[in-house]
């Protein structure tokens, strides 16, 4: 995976692809490290999407978040 | 009364949503990109409302526990339609907004009615950020529900809606995949490395083999090589002695040489006293009756008779005293 996955759906649909692929035992040596480089990667892509989701409900006011967007313009 | 009024806000209803189809204002919001994993999410509705609350239980049993912005706005009187769609034009403005979920609870159409209000909707419909509306009850229809992304019946499908990946089971589907991952990937690992290990085995085996074989070898050629040695001496001794006979027969024949010659020489020398010679010369012998030689007067005289050998033959011969010549 030397590109960002398009999605968390795609970088799970791959990731499974990738299972697939190593449990069927027909990848060679150099194969098998590969995906297994790239099922790390995408593994560790999914998890921060989680987290990124995880990290604690938080509720703000609509001026609020005005008041962080001026605080921080560069933020997106 | 009321249900004349409610007919006629059904008529204008009708009206409406046939002319925002006609003008595909349906079809704009369903055709965005909705995130399935959004980071924020801004929420329109009453600040006291029970959606409210609804709204964030839907959201925490999806696993979801990021930032949700409201924008509170009165929902059900003729400055709701204008503040609703002030506030989720707000919402839209800002860029950390991914979805934006529009809710009150359920109502007659007439407490529903800013939600079908034509600006209101025309508003949601032109926005890029996708809405997620739930208005009212299963069975109400409200117009902000054709123009929306997804038209949901409960705060709690909003939520779904809102966030499309459940964020519970898509962990520990992900937890699953990355032990898969590491189970299979390192049991291949692990499998080559013990065919790996006895691979590395292999030439050892076959170089202590190669080795025993070559030591066999070199005791072979070591004893075939003494015994070589032996063969040889024996031969160079044979070959010695082949040469002494020769050298001896050599001189052996050089030595029968001469005294062939010197038994040639003696054999002329001796037939040249043969009696045989002499009497070619034309001399005769006289023998007895023996055949002795009688050498003397007196022995012929006592003989009386001779025999007279010439070389071509024997003739008798008498002994007379009287013819003696004295």
């Amino acid at each position: 995976m030397s590109e960002k996955p398009e999605s968390y759906e795609a970088a799970v649909e791959r990731l499974e692809q990738i299972i697939d692929r190593l449990d069927s035992g027909q990848a060679g040596l150099r194969e098998t490290l590969e995906l297994c480089r790239e099922g790390r990667e995408l593994v560790t892509y999914c998890s921060a999407e989680l987290d990124a989701v995880s990290e604690g409900l938080e509720e703000l006011q609509l001026d609020e978040l005005a008041a962080r967007l001026e605080a921080a313009p560069s933020e997106g | 009364m009321r249900l004349a009024g409610e007919g006629d806000l059904l008529a204008r209803l009708e009206a409406l949503r046939k002319q925002l189809r006609a003008e595909g204002l349906f079809e704009l919001q369903r055709q965005l990109a909705r995130p399935r994993l959004p980071k924020t999410i801004g929420v329109v509705t009453a600040e006291g409302g029970a959606a409210r609350r609804d709204l964030i239980a839907g959201l925490r049993r999806r696993g979801w526990a990021s930032t949700v912005v409201w924008a509170f706005a009165p929902v059900q009187d003729r400055r709701a339609a204008p503040a609703i769609a002030a506030a989720i034009q707000e919402l839209a403005a800002a860029p950390a907004v991914e979805a934006i979920v529009v809710t009150r609870g359920g109502g007659s159409l007439a407490d529903l009615w800013a939600f079908c209000d034509e600006t209101l909707c025309r508003t949601v419909a032109m926005l890029r950020v996708p809405v997620i509306s739930a208005v009212g009850h299963e069975r109400d229809s409200t117009l902000i529900d054709d123009v929306a992304a997804v038209a949901c019946s409960t705060p709690t499908h909003a939520a779904e809606a809102a966030v499309p990946l459940d964020c519970l089971a898509a962990r520990g589907a992900l937890t699953r995949s990355a032990a898969a991952l590491q189970r299979v990937g390192e049991g291949a690992v692990e499998a080559r490395s013990r065919h790996l290990v006895a691979l590395a085995r292999g030439p050892a085996r076959a170089l202590r083999r190669e080795r025993a074989a070559l030591n066999q070898k070199m005791r072979e050629v070591r004893a075939a090589s003494e015994r070589g040695l032996g063969e040889r001496r024996a031969f160079q001794r044979r070959l010695a002695s082949v040469v002494l006979v020769r050298a001896a027969r050599r001189a052996a024949g050089a030595e029968a040489q001469g005294r062939r010659e010197a038994l040639r020489r003696a054999e002329v020398a001796f037939r040249a006293h043969e009696p045989e010679r002499t009497l070619e010369r034309g001399y005769a012998l006289a023998e007895d009756a023996a055949g002795e030689p009688v050498a003397s007067a007196a022995a012929a005289r006592g003989a009386g008779r001779v025999r007279l050998r010439f070389a071509d033959g024997r003739v008798g011969a008498r002994i007379d005293e009287d013819g003696s010549e004295g």
